[in-house]
């Protein structure tokens, strides 16, 4: 039961750390730039 | 004679209005959706591949990552209550199986005990039996 819960936990800290990195990049996204020129 | 006249009065330069296009177009999109904070560029500039046109409100999205960084905390932190909660099963399920190895132990001595308290001595009589 607690080893249960310990790896749901442990779970719950790898979905979040998945967040947070989705989250850094998301946030680094938040710039327009000018794309290359059309051939 | 004639012809010299008419040159002269052809206007030299004239005046018109018109709508200039440019050659090239481009699309630009941000990588992720937001409201345009700042415009780095104004019509006409010229700019590079790659330069930053525009910036986007990002405080959406730093609140999302402040957000997720808090939820690992809480996860991490709640960590070592968990392991207390694995270490204190542990020592449940050892005390229990101490338990029932001297519970088997003591059940096994009072069965042989039993047995042999049953069990006639060497030279003693049999007991008489019963009148009836």
């Amino acid at each position: 039961m607690s080893q249960a819960k310990r790896q749901q936990i442990e779970a719950r800290i790898r979905q979040a750390d998945e967040n947070v990195a989705q989250a850094k990049l998301q946030a680094g996204f938040a710039q327009v730039t000018a794309p290359s020129p059309a051939r | 004679m004639r012809s010299r006249r008419l040159w002269s009065t052809c206007p030299v330069t004239y005046e018109a209005t018109g709508t200039v296009q440019v050659r090239v177009t481009t699309l630009l999109s941000a990588r992720t959706m937001g409201r345009i904070s700042e415009i780095r560029v104004q019509p006409g500039d010229t700019v590079k591949a790659g330069q930053v046109v525009a910036i986007l409100d990002a405080r959406d999205l730093e609140a999302a990552t402040r957000q997720a960084q808090a939820a690992r905390e809480e996860a991490q932190n709640a960590l070592p209550e968990a392991d207390g909660a694995v270490a204190a099963s542990y020592a449940q399920l050892e005390l229990a199986e101490a338990t029932f190895r001297r519970m088997k132990m003591l059940s096994m001595r009072s069965r042989s005990r039993r047995r042999n308290s049953m069990r006639p001595r060497r030279g003693s009589r049999q007991p008489a039996p019963a009148m009836q």
